[in-house]
């Protein structure tokens, strides 16, 4: 026993020693140069166009590494568990506004510094102090255009649930209600701007209005990537869909169109972690983002749409026809209300997972 | 853990020491002391987990102290219940699928020449190594109303419309069986192989038929495979998430799906560790279900 126990201290002993040599050579790594840890949704979204647009600008304007991964799932959870856990692994995290809105509301963000160029670009009510504005990105109506081609085609949210006009499987998101709940109103007759403020008994009735749709919608997806093979399979004929989803689909060379009338756009968002050991560097890199150079590449590489208006001034009129976030597009989306679902999500929770189960 | 064996030596060496004995302890004080470092892995990643996750789910928020809210909200809740009964019922008919269609082949592999039975092995361990993930999307290939299986009848003929195989509950049912498959015929396998062939012969000897020897001697000696099976089956199928996430198409909703939408979606972990915490008991409450009737020993064996 005692040889045991000796054997055991000194192994002890000797794990202690080399995990401190380790950590000595992971903070001399740190003061060489510093890094920040971007997670964000993956595919060429993140590493390809993100990356080009202002990341690779970034990296070589400050000399700051960016290390980018992908969130292995909803980012919201991981964060909570990292920041209470008191171990910050990402400086910088890609969320959708909702999501960014609810880390907030929980104290799991830091604040965010913007720089004056950037206040003076973009409109205020957007510029959060926690959860910062990253890209605009559409939940579209969107179509086989092979099924129904050029003007037999649905063009409201009304025609998604006319399964006798436009018969075929659909689909739509399967995460929350938002989106939803304001597409089911709108394909109720609630003009578009009488859509917000949402409440109690509007919501019930989007609800209503969704449950007629539910026998034939095929899938609730759950993920982006789900929704782009639900397309690509023809196993969907039309539903509801991110407007880069349903892009990529096309570049990809599938039959698939889309109308921008009263899609819901919504931003995407930049949140940087309490505790971060890099706030500052993440910062830079958010306001790097935000600029006009930044945003009109974003446009020019994949179409996303610019959160700094300004942007649309180093743009071709081509370049700005179809894109989601031009002034003149802008105008026909809806605007999600983000600040809405986040208080109201978790009291429509289960009605809205039992909507989808059909019970 | 050390300690725990240390304590062993002391109350085991202070009786009287015969050389026998003093090989048992050395025994015993070896055993421990090769158990020691899984016992601690299990302590660090898996008690100490399930004890945190426990705790949670006793509280009604971020630093509140005890509350029964959470069971509350489970128990009170048509959603949830309906949600704990689906599970339950797909499990169940995931296990009688598995062991319908496991059964015959366990007893075709016991009873294949030594060649035959290794390249049965082999067609059953490839898919068994082949991501689960994989497994589930190859099914939505087959299965999808564009897919390979509605192509081909619809070419044949038989249908005019596609089946309605995927994104329903009979897609989640074929997926789950088909994965789970190979846990059923494992243990029902090692089982039937462990019967002596002389108990067949000399039942076919006194003059019984081969479905005599099948009902009165095969099938009761083979019961333990099939306790082990089930039961691996079963547990495994209540705890599965990807296979229904994609081939329930979102209409299908387990437990374990919940249990991630609320970790994740809602960022409610205390209801979340609630459901979980219903799902243990639950699973250990079949545990001791099954030990009761068939005892341990064979659940293992």
């Amino acid at each position: 026993m005692i040889e045991l126990r000796v054997a055991r201290r000194r192994f002890l002993q000797g794990a202690l020693a080399g995990a401190a040599s380790f950590s000595a050579f992971g903070s001399q790594r740190a003061h060489a140069q510093t890094q920040i840890v971007e997670a964000g949704w993956g595919g060429d979204y993140q590493f390809k166009h993100q990356f080009q647009a202002f990341v690779e600008p970034f990296m070589k304007e400050t000399g700051i590494k960016v290390v980018q991964v992908a969130s292995p799932g909803n980012a919201v959870g991981i964060v909570k568990a990292q920041v209470e856990n008191k171990n910050p692994e990402w400086d910088l995290v890609e969320v959708t506004e909702p999501e960014g809105l609810r880390l907030k509301a929980r104290g799991l963000l830091a604040p965010i510094k913007y720089d004056d160029a950037i206040r003076a670009d973009l409109p205020h009510e957007i510029l959060d102090e926690y959860v910062a504005p990253r890209v605009y990105t559409s939940q579209v109506l969107a179509w086989n255009s092979k099924v129904f081609p050029a003007d037999n085609h649905p063009k409201t949210w009304a025609d998604l649930w006319d399964v006798k006009r436009f018969p075929g499987p659909r689909t739509a998101s399967a995460w929350f209600p938002q989106d939803n709940i304001e597409m089911a109103l709108m394909a109720d007759g609630v003009p578009k701007d009488q859509v917000y403020p949402l409440d109690d008994k509007k919501v019930e009735r989007g609800f209503a209005k969704l449950r007629e749709l539910r026998p034939h919608m095929h899938v609730w997806y759950n993920a982006g990537a789900q929704s782009v093979q639900l397309f690509a399979d023809e196993e969907v004929l039309l539903g509801m869909i991110y407007e880069n989803r349903a892009r990529e689909i096309q570049k990809a060379g599938h039959p698939i169109d889309w109308t921008l009338d009263n899609a819901i756009i919504e931003q995407g968002s930049y949140v940087i972690p309490a505790d971060s050991r890099n706030v500052e560097a993440a910062t830079k890199l958010i306001n790097v983002c935000l600029r006009r150079d930044s945003q009109a590449a974003l446009v020019k590489i994949n179409q996303y749409g610019a959160v700094n208006p300004r942007a649309y001034d180093q743009l071709s009129e081509a370049e700005k026809a179809k894109n989601l976030g031009a002034p003149e597009n802008y105008r026909k989306q809806l605007r999600l209300d983000a600040r809405y679902w986040v208080q109201a999500t978790a009291k429509y929770s289960d009605e809205w997972e039992s909507l989808k189960a059909g019970k | 853990m050390t300690t725990g064996a240390a304590g062993w030596v002391v109350r085991l060496s202070g009786r009287a020491a015969s050389p026998r004995r003093k090989l048992m302890i050395h025994r015993a004080v070896r055993f421990q002391v090769l158990l020691a470092p899984v016992l601690m892995l299990f302590a660090v990643f898996y008690v100490y987990p399930i004890v945190r996750m426990l705790a949670i789910s006793f509280t009604a928020g971020r630093h509140s102290s005890f509350s029964l809210d959470q069971y509350q909200a489970v128990f009170t809740s048509s959603l949830y219940l309906s949600v704990i009964a689906d599970t339950l019922r797909i499990s169940a008919a995931a296990t009688v699928g598995a062991l319908l269609m496991g059964y015959p082949v366990a007893y075709l592999l016991a009873r294949a020449k030594e060649r035959a039975a290794g390249w049965l092995m082999t067609l059953l361990l490839l898919p068994f190594w082949t991501s689960l993930l994989v497994r589930t999307y190859a099914w939505m290939v087959l299965l999808q109303r564009e897919g390979v299986v509605n192509t081909t009848l619809r070419q044949l003929g038989l249908i005019d419309r596609p089946l309605p195989t995927m994104f329903n509950e009979v897609g989640v049912l074929i997926g789950t069986t088909h994965i789970l498959l190979p846990f059923m015929i494992f243990p029902i396998y090692s089982v039937l192989k462990g019967i002596d062939p002389d108990l067949a012969k000399a039942a076919a000897g006194l003059g019984a038929g081969p479905g005599q020897v099948f009902r009165k001697i095969t099938l009761p000696l083979s019961l333990p495979g099939v306790g082990a099976g089930v039961m691996i089956v079963f547990i495994s199928a209540l705890g599965f998430f990807v296979t229904p996430a994609l081939l329930g198409g979102g209409k299908v909703i387990v437990i374990a799906m919940t249990i991630e939408k609320l970790i994740n979606d809602f960022v409610n972990w205390e209801l979340a560790a609630a459901l979980a915490t219903v799902l243990l008991v639950v699973t250990a409450l079949f545990v001791v279900l099954y030990e009761r009737v068939l005892g341990t020993e064979r659940m293992w064996s």
